[in-house]
């Protein structure tokens, strides 16, 4: 499964450049109703290991469950021994400017832009 | 670490300021999710009504800010009314000030949960928050089987610099105690 779709978000894998989108609104309730897009995710670091890209900009709203998941995430790329790993954010979204610089405190070699 | 016994079945744990009442409130709400359940997704719905409402209470150039700080800060607190053994009614109130926002969150919590609960509560004010979540998140990675991210309030304290204090009542006539839940959220 390379897509999830709900009335309030969107996840897509776009093969072509290798990055995952995150677009709308989630606030799932704990790491159970996160676990689709858990696998998601895994399933294309598990095919493309040599770069890790996600693309946050539309995602209006993360509650701190899905922060978690991120963060968690991130953790795993650092057991790995996956240092390569891009997350584009958007400046205008309130929690990406919040929260989204701790992803780097987890794994400093993380490239995190931040776009207008 | 800032806990206080006022007496008579009180205490007080963090920054709780008591002039903020419920009666003092601009908004205030009241719930019964022990005769009519609340469900996950009117937690989103509630934060976002709040959001709303109080975002225009401010100037235009903050509104966006606002509507996502208030309505992240408020659907963390009912996640954790509706993931948290409460028994009884909700009320929640909101008072707006010119430089921050006053939310109080009341709720009725199990006599037996309350050590635990208050425990936590003070680890958490304890220590700088920042520290706090990033080894909150550690311990979840290392914990496979946890399914809580006990991210909610840390990560409000930590990114959004908002202030919390908790008063614990004793109720005598039920085995249960009153948790009365204050944050304040600072204007930018």
């Amino acid at each position: 499964m390379e897509a999830i779709k709900t009335d309030d978000y969107h996840i897509w894998y776009d093969q072509d450049n290798n990055i995952v989108y995150f677009e709308g609104s989630l606030r799932l309730n704990g790491v159970g109703e996160y676990a689709p897009i858990i696998s998601l995710v895994d399933a294309v670091v598990d095919k493309h290991p040599e770069q890790v890209s996600w693309d946050l900009r539309k995602l209006e709203f993360l509650n701190s469950s899905g922060i978690n998941v991120l963060y968690k995430f991130v953790l795993s790329m650092r057991k790995k021994g996956r240092n390569a790993m891009k997350v584009v954010g958007s400046n205008t979204v309130p929690w990406q400017q919040k929260s989204l610089a701790n992803m780097k405190k987890f794994l400093p070699s993380i490239e995190l832009e931040m776009l207008d | 670490m800032n806990k206080t016994n006022q007496g008579g079945g009180t205490v007080i744990i963090g920054e709780y300021q008591k002039q903020y009442t419920l009666d003092s409130s601009h908004v205030r709400l009241q719930f019964f999710p022990h005769l009519y359940t609340m469900n996950w997704d009117q937690c989103s719905i509630l934060a976002d009504y709040f959001a709303s409402y109080f975002a225009i209470c401010f100037p235009e150039k903050q509104h966006k800010q606002l509507l996502s700080t208030i309505s992240y800060l408020v659907n963390e607190l009912f996640e954790n009314v509706l993931k948290f053994n409460v028994c009884g009614e909700v009320n929640v109130a909101v008072t707006a000030k010119p430089q921050e926002l006053i939310f109080l969150l009341t709720n009725q919590l199990e006599q037996s949960k309350v050590e635990n609960f208050s425990s936590l509560l003070q680890n958490l004010i304890s220590q700088d928050p920042l520290e706090l979540m990033m080894e909150k998140v550690e311990e979840n990675f290392a914990d496979e089987a946890s399914t809580a991210s006990g991210l909610g309030l840390l990560s409000l304290m930590a990114d959004y610099g908002a202030t919390f204090g908790w008063q614990f009542v004793d109720n005598n006539i039920a085995d249960t105690v009153t948790v009365k839940t204050m944050a304040r959220l600072p204007i930018e």
